[in-house]
């Protein structure tokens, strides 16, 4: 799964995203997603070099797609 | 603190305060930093975040519409009115010398004065002056007498 992130600072549905957030799973369509990163509005990251933390706690973030914390060195980390 | 002050936050600290300090910081360790600032200066903290939020501009047409930090006007802005006040600043502290010794160079913050010794009441007396124009403001002022001309020596 791909993580996207925000290229420069940029206010999306009323929500302020700064350099490097995150940007919600859900916030954009496959089309869009794709112009934004034709045009350098957002870059996307392999799952290998960063995670998307909004898949990861999707029940608090409320997107509806997931991804498993499987490792037990990360269910440490976050205590869990 | 100034990059703090200056507005910088994440990535901008980072670049800030690399490029003053010659050293790649960890940017969670910056931001470790600047978190205990912000705490304390609530009022820097919205100020910056008050002054951004005018530098957003929409873009992205009908198809994809947002918003996007100007970042180079907005940062444009800051270094002009910290620019500016600091030309203020230097002006009153430049008046309050130039009762008691001549002022042989004057930078925005600091002034080479030409004196056999500056008087003890010297730093105070600038400090009143400047607590007159700007009330309710904090000047740190200091003297240091440049030996390198000394005889003696």
């Amino acid at each position: 799964m791909k993580t996207l992130s925000c290229n420069g600072h940029r206010e999306l549905a009323g929500v302020r995203y700064h350099h490097g957030d995150e940007l919600p799973p859900n916030i954009l369509n496959e089309e869009l997603a794709d112009y934004w990163l034709d045009h350098r509005l957002a870059i996307e990251h392999d799952d290998t070099e960063r995670r998307s933390l909004y898949r990861l706690f999707a029940p608090f973030s409320g997107t509806l797609q997931t991804e498993p914390i499987e490792l037990d060195a990360e269910l440490a980390q976050y205590v869990l | 603190m100034r990059g703090f002050a200056l507005g910088f936050d994440s990535w901008g600290l980072w670049n800030y305060v690399g490029q003053r300090t010659r050293k790649a910081w960890d940017l969670d360790e910056l931001g470790r930093w600047r978190k205990p600032l912000a705490k304390r200066y609530p009022r820097i903290e919205s100020f910056h975040k008050e002054l951004e939020y005018h530098f957003y501009r929409d873009v992205g047409g009908s198809y994809t519409p947002h918003r996007e930090l100007d970042a180079k006007a907005h940062r444009l802005f800051i270094d002009e009115i910290v620019h500016d006040g600091l030309q203020q600043v230097s002006f009153v502290v430049a008046l309050a010398l130039s009762d008691t010794l001549p002022v042989v160079g004057r930078w925005q913050s600091w002034f080479l004065c030409e004196a056999e010794r500056a008087s003890e009441s010297l730093p105070e007396k600038i400090r009143e002056r400047l607590q007159t124009a700007f009330p309710g403001s904090m000047f740190h002022v200091a003297i240091a007498e440049d030996i390198t001309n000394d005889p003696a020596l």
